[in-house]
């Protein structure tokens, strides 16, 4: 029996997305899509609220129409480069009868380790809980009826530039409609990817966005750190731009076409020619020279995530490899580069046990707004959000006369 | 909060703030200092200094338990809690004991911070005893790369080499603490005293934070000698140190201070010049300084800051940029290999070396690069 559907939203930064879901038969099914291209997003957060609004009616519009609904609450994935997260302990003594952990102690410690001060323009989005500790018995994930001392848990909160995601609610708020949650962009698309044995095995999952290159690390079962670095697609479109003196839309469309993550052997002797443009000379060109402006933007970006894992030790945990996510797998032998900087595995992200309706392609850049609906069922977000079309007319309509 | 000499020490978990401390005593109020420390209680006892105590909320003041990652959590949890200690700040001085946990985990933190305040960081790392356990070795070596990473300058001294002058270990315990910590004083306040308490020639900060920005390894050398050829004795006594254009690590600029007391003569500055500058490699740039204090009246000391390597800013110690010295693995066939462009930021193409669409946005900013330029302008990629 299907449940009442569910709506994602992903604001990104070349594209809006708008994705409906049901719960159907034990799993959850994509009934519908709606996308747009966005303008008014950069490194995924919204800089000019108007035009960012204008691809989010878009996209609304056509996921009503492909889904025959209207919406009025959604999930939203957010990003950006000031995401960040902190690490954080709880730690209480186990006074109860003969020092065993009690369910009340677990919830004490839960909510001591997440009650972190952060400054008042920083907005707390989640607190993961990782690991238990009953003395100095480490690594535990359920402490109840254990005997000790001291009970500690530690956390992984993720947190963000509150004025940042109040832009972007006021893009929802604009388009008239409500938010039910907000999530961090990477850690709703591992829901839709990722397996139980690879994050048990350790794994790292990047998501290649068009604004933003965001990432988030599972180990031993959970997660051990995520984040976010503000660049993504967009960079390389730019790079290609500055570089051969073309329009983005040239650029974009050179990316698509002739990119590729890594150098190919045969790139040497081709060259591409592109006509006059108002403002832009005739241009020919190798696509060698494409190629290298493409790794080269890649390559250092892939580092920079490698580097922040390395800071944290990170790196030998990950014994499942690599997974991609978002549009950037669409670029050519991106795994290939990917498994060459880390020396692991890699493989672009597949949904795992989603239905998709015959119209929409599971491909990794739905990750996210798939992950989206499933932390939207977890966490109880279904019911009463989808009105009536005629009540959403009657509104309007009283709306009008308000005025 | 302003400064006098818009230069700040900052002393980095409980060896840091204690050798802090010794130099802000071996120099006076003006020098002002900060502590920075997960341990309230060794903060407490660092005196002269603003203390700040990093990561309560996570480590209760107790430390960080010789582990790096809490060192850098508490230290990004107050970096808003510190920052306008860097208010009117050009130079920041830290200093740091590497081994422990604050100190290999908070330091690259802070000279993040302030790089991206656009401040110039000389770091004094201080290595631990070759005596001292495996694990505060290795800690400290994990730790160093770090530091070159963020910091402009870095001087590398071991512990070992500040009690040097109890060659023969016949020294009290209490005598050559008191030698080491009046070495490392002289070390870290050298800076001040070119700036604040100039004898005949003065070392204007613009260029000493000019010298200090051209980043890279840095060792710190001091000779001092009294009696009539005093001057001569202590140029020997450093050129012994820095070494000459023959050693492996040959000299690429030297800042020098030559502190004396009333009494030092201008003919003894001059045969210091020419007998350190004449030894030097013709390309080593050599900047000096003379501090008069009446306390070394009798005496000559000569000290310097020997950087051997020369780096363009923005570019790694080695010549590399930080990103580039990540590329510690085989080159895949077929990935760009990366060669100095002829025309510097212009291509052959010729290439724009602005932002593009992002001119107008927030830069993206990792590790004092800005990621928005296009990774092959700031590679020097040729394509």
């Amino acid at each position: 029996m299907a449940t009442q559907p569910l709506v994602a939203v992903e604001l990104g930064t070349t594209r809006t997305v708008v994705a409906v879901g049901e719960y159907q038969n034990n799993g959850l099914a994509l009934t519908a899509i709606g996308t747009y291209p966005t303008t008014g997003v950069r490194k995924g957060q919204v800089v000019a609220v108007e035009q960012a609004e204008t691809g989010l009616v878009a996209a609304l519009r056509q996921a009503e129409q492909n889904g025959k609904l209207t919406i009025a609450q959604v999930l939203i994935g957010v990003s950006g480069g000031h995401i960040q997260t902190v690490g954080n302990v709880g730690n209480i003594p186990i006074q109860g009868r003969d020092h065993v952990v009690t369910q009340d102690d677990v919830n004490e410690v839960t909510e001591l380790a997440g009650s972190l001060h952060l400054d008042d323009s920083r907005k707390l989005l989640h607190t993961f809980s990782q690991t238990y500790s009953v003395d100095d018995m480490e690594g535990i994930f359920d402490p109840v009826g254990m005997t000790g001392g001291q009970l500690a848990l530690n956390v992984l909160m993720v947190h963000g530039a509150r004025a940042r995601f109040d832009n972007a609610m006021a893009v929802l708020r604009n388009a008239s409609v409500g938010v039910q949650d907000t999530v961090f962009g990477v850690c709703a698309a591992s829901l839709a990817v990722l397996s139980p044995e690879q994050k048990k095995n350790g794994v790292l999952l990047i998501d290649l966005g068009g604004g933003t290159t965001d990432y988030a690390v599972f180990a031993n079962d959970v997660i051990a750190a995520a984040g976010s670095i503000g660049v993504g697609g967009d960079h390389i479109t730019n790079d290609i731009a500055l570089a051969f003196n073309i329009t983005s839309v040239q650029a974009e469309e050179l990316k698509r076409k002739e990119g590729s993550a890594v150098i190919d052997a045969d790139a040497s002797g081709r060259r591409l020619t592109l006509p006059q443009s108002p403002g832009f000379p005739a241009r020919s060109f190798g696509v060698r020279a494409l190629q290298t402006v493409i790794n080269a933007r890649v390559d250092e970006t892939l580092r920079v995530v490698r580097a922040r894992l390395d800071e944290e030790g990170l790196l030998p945990l990950l014994g499942a490899g690599v997974v991609l996510t978002g549009g950037g797998t669409q670029l050519r032998s991106i795994c290939q580069l990917t498994q060459h900087l880390f020396g692991l595995p890699c493989q672009a992200g597949v949904l795992r046990n989603i239905a998709c309706a015959a119209t929409i392609e599971p491909a990794p850049d739905l990750a996210t707004v798939a992950g989206l609906l499933l932390y939207g069922y977890e966490h109880g977000c279904d019911g009463e959000r989808i009105r009536p079309m005629r009540t959403r007319v009657k509104k309007m309509i009283e709306d009008i006369f308000k005025r | 909060m302003s400064t006098e000499s818009g230069m700040i020490l900052v002393g980095v978990g409980g060896g840091g703030c204690q050798f802090a401390s010794v130099a802000r005593r071996s120099f006076g109020e003006r020098l002002r200092a900060v502590g920075l420390d997960t341990d309230r209680q060794a903060i407490n006892s660092a005196e002269g200094l603003r203390g700040f105590v990093l990561g309560v909320p996570r480590l209760d003041g107790m430390g960080a338990g010789g582990d790096p990652v809490k060192g850098r959590l508490a230290m990004q949890d107050d970096a808003e809690t510190v920052a306008h200690e860097w208010d009117g700040v050009h130079i920041a001085v830290v200093v740091v004991a590497l081994g422990g946990g604050t100190g290999g985990g908070a330091t690259p933190e802070l000279l993040r911070q302030l790089r991206r305040r656009e401040i110039t960081t000389l770091c004094f790392a201080l290595m631990p005893f070759a005596f001292e356990d495996a694990v505060r070795r290795q800690a400290a070596e994990r730790a160093l790369p770090q530091l070159d990473e963020n910091a402009d300058t870095v001087v590398v001294i071991p512990q070992s080499d500040l009690w040097s002058a109890d060659e023969g270990g016949e020294q009290a315990f209490s005598d050559a603490r008191r030698d080491a910590c009046r070495t490392f004083g002289h070390a870290v306040s050298l800076l001040w005293r070119l700036v604040l308490t100039p004898g005949f020639i003065r070392f204007d900060p613009a260029r000493l934070r000019a010298v200090l920005a051209s980043r890279g390894r840095a060792r710190f050398c001091l000779s001092e000698a009294a009696g009539a050829v005093r001057a001569r004795d202590a140029a020997a006594g450093l050129l012994a140190q820095v070494g000459s254009a023959d050693t492996s690590a040959p000299a690429r600029a030297v800042v020098l201070g030559i502190l004396a007391g009333e009494d030092l003569r201008l003919s003894e500055i001059g045969e210091i010049m020419q007998t350190v500058g004449g030894s030097l490699p013709k390309d080593c740039r050599l900047d000096m300084g003379t501090i008069v204090d009446a306390g070394y009246d009798g005496c000559l000391c000569v000290i310097a800051l020997v950087f051997e390597t020369w780096r363009e800013t923005g570019a790694g110690p080695s010549g590399a940029t930080p990103a580039e010295r990540l590329d510690a693995r085989p080159t895949l066939s077929g990935v760009a290999r990366r060669s100095r462009a002829t025309t510097g930021t212009k291509s052959k193409l010729g290439f724009n070396t602005g932002k593009g669409r992002f001119r107008d946005i927030e830069s993206t900013i990792f590790n004092g690069e800005d990621l928005d330029i296009p990774t092959v302008v700031r590679k020097h990629i040729s394509f």
